[in-house]
């Protein structure tokens, strides 16, 4: 009695298993996917994303903003929901793939014909391409190491991706032009090395990373940093900043000096100050001092210059150089994703090259 | 010169479909193969504003929105003279050269100044990548027009036993594959200048929309829900689509592919 209870229960669960794989697997759920996708993408492309849940409420006002913020709306591609939809569209293709290769199977290897069977090869292959695809992005999802960095030049700094440690070292960077003085080309002399030992060495630039066992290194941006030292009451500090950062004079924050590097000063038509050239022809730093938001002085101070900010303050900027923001990234999914994209490719090859037609003549 | 060439094409292209328009009422043969004549004038002229503007930049066009836009002209001229050569479709041009011509007509919005290639464009990828989204976007147009023509119901004569919703297929098929290699081309160029093959740019996620739209299509093909209707439908669909990806995400929203 017991038992059939129990096999009944046990037919019922499996019956709702069949019942959900078949569901789960149909072309039907496949065409639901896709529309919702497809749909779900649009706020990903018109409302900006991954911004501070501040912003959202100042933009569309008390509601939309929190509508906003708890739908997910503002990290459309990294909510769970869309994970959620990625991997029914992940299981409906594995099952989708897995048919066509039974089909394959079934009609062409048991029945050769070889025309057309390489013709029907089209869609099995273009479907395990973006299964492979998918699977690549889904590793790279979760196992991908990502770093932005800004090293001066020369200089070096530290990764550290799991347990290993790297040092990225850049001995030099160069920018070309092209003649209306618009960047062509950034270039980065970089080092990747180990405990000392030197693993790869490169010039990157745009287009061309740096690349050692899978970690890649990409150049991103570049700027100025400035050398500048501080003296008061007789003792003195050293320190760097960047190109446009601010400094807090006082511990409040309301006594402020902001930054502004101009490598090839000039004045423009107007007499406002500009940059000629992105070359350090005529380096100039701007300092322009406000107190409670309100300016208050501007001081232009040439290379070893010293100006005095009052209170007995003095402000000296000793020299600048080059920083170069590079791109540090460490994808294992990239390997499987682009063999995706080689199945994918000679799936359309097959199915446009190899006529179907041919091979029903020849049947 | 450039401008003016582009001038003369356009008007070319504008009385060959004024023909067409005109064939819609009166059937004439002379007046057919005139209509033919201007539309292959005007790919002629059209083929020497691209060599000359190829040869004055030194490099393929193809870098900036003006530049795509002429190529996409190109294209679709080429796709229509195909069809119309290979299936001899009439009527099929009073829907494809007013394409022809607002693609022109919008070229000319946008500045034809030969600028130099930002660092991120100098790449080999980009040949492949915008020539393929040419082929791609073309195909895409005239499945577009024909669409509008099954939706319409306007009288199509075809030979080779095809009827214009295997030809809409075709195309779409066509399409939807070239769309795959636009996407597989920028991935691959994007891993090597931005260092990620994917990163949710609004134009990227609007051709993955257009991607979704034609695999719609051509998954609706294979079921019950299937009908001439909903086919030409979603073919119209999925060229919004395109025209979202190629000129309103380039105008309205910022990232990473303003190449304007």
């Amino acid at each position: 009695m017991t038992d059939k209870k129990r096999e009944t229960n046990y037919g019922t669960v499996l019956g709702c298993g069949i019942f959900l794989w078949r569901l789960l697997t149909s072309v039907r759920i496949a065409l639901l996917l896709f529309t919702i996708l497809a749909v779900v993408c649009l706020p990903g492309i018109f409302i900006p994303q991954g911004e501070d849940p501040s912003f959202y409420y100042h933009n569309y006002g008390d509601l939309m903003g929190s509508l906003i913020t708890a739908l997910d709306f503002d990290q459309v591609f990294n909510s769970t929901w869309f994970f959620v939809l990625c991997l029914l569209l992940f299981i409906n293709l594995l099952a989708c793939t897995i048919k066509r290769w039974q089909n394959y199977y079934r009609c062409v290897i048991k029945k050769p014909s070889l025309p057309a069977g390489l013709h029907f090869l089209g869609s099995p292959f273009m479907h395990t391409g973006l299964l492979l695809v998918l699977l690549g992005a889904f590793i790279g999802a979760f196992y991908s190491f990502e770093q932005y960095c800004e090293i001066a030049v020369p200089g070096s700094q530290g990764i550290t991706i799991g347990e290993q440690r790297y040092d990225l070292q850049a001995v030099g960077f160069d920018i070309e032009h092209h003649t209306d003085g618009s960047p062509s080309q950034y270039y980065t002399d970089l080092k990747l090395l180990k405990d000392g030992e030197n693993l790869s060495e490169k010039t990157i630039s745009v287009n061309n990373p740096l690349s050692y066992q899978g970690l890649k290194v990409y150049q991103f941006n570049y700027g100025w940093l400035l050398d500048l030292s501080l003296e008061k009451d007789g003792s003195s500090r050293n320190f760097q900043v960047k190109d446009g950062d601010q400094l807090a004079l006082n511990e409040e924050g309301s006594e402020i000096l902001q930054l502004r590097f101009y490598p090839d000063w000039a004045r423009d038509a107007k007499g406002r100050p500009i940059s000629r050239t992105p070359q350090a022809n005529n380096p100039q730093l701007a300092f322009l001092r406000t107190s409670g938001g309100l300016p208050v002085d501007i001081v232009m101070l040439k290379p070893q210059e010293s100006a005095e900010l009052g209170d007995g303050l003095k402000i000296t900027f000793s020299g600048y150089r080059n920083y170069t923001g590079l791109h540090v990234k460490k994808d294992p999914g990239v390997p499987i994703v682009f063999t995706g994209f080689v199945f994918l490719g000679c799936g359309i090859l097959l199915y446009y090259l190899i006529s179907s037609k041919r091979g029903r003549k020849g049947e | 010169m450039e401008e003016n060439l582009v001038l003369i094409t356009f008007c070319f292209y504008l009385i060959a479909a004024l023909i067409c328009l005109a064939l819609l009422w009166y059937k004439k043969h002379t007046l057919e193969k005139l209509g033919i004549l201007c539309t292959i004038i005007g790919f002629i002229l059209l083929n020497i504003v691209l060599i000359y503007r190829s040869l004055l930049a030194g490099r393929l066009p193809g870098s900036n929105l003006y530049e795509f836009l002429l190529l996409f002209a190109w294209g679709m001229s080429a796709t229509y003279l195909f069809i119309m050569i290979r299936y001899k479709l009439q009527n099929s041009g009073v829907f494809i050269l007013p394409l022809i011509i607002g693609v022109l007509g919008c070229a000319a919005l946008f500045s034809s100044k030969i600028q130099p290639l930002m660092p991120a464009l100098q790449s080999p990828w980009l040949k492949f990548h915008v020539s393929v989204a040419m082929i791609g976007y073309s195909v895409f147009a005239v499945s577009f027009a024909l669409a509008l023509m099954s939706l319409l119901k306007v009288p199509v004569m075809l030979s080779h036993h095809k009827s214009l919703d295997d030809l809409i297929y075709g195309c779409n098929a066509l399409g939807f594959s070239f769309l795959t290699l636009v996407i597989i081309t920028g991935a691959i160029w994007a891993e090597q200048a931005w260092g990620t093959w994917w990163s949710w740019d609004p134009k990227e996620t609007a051709s993955l929309i257009t991607w979704l739209v034609y695999g719609f299509y051509l998954h609706l093909r294979h079921t019950s829900l299937w009908s001439s209707k909903a086919g030409a439908i979603l073919s119209c669909l999925g060229f919004f689509a395109v025209l979202f990806t190629l000129m309103g995400i380039t105008l309205m929203v910022p990232g990473l592919h303003s190449y304007i």
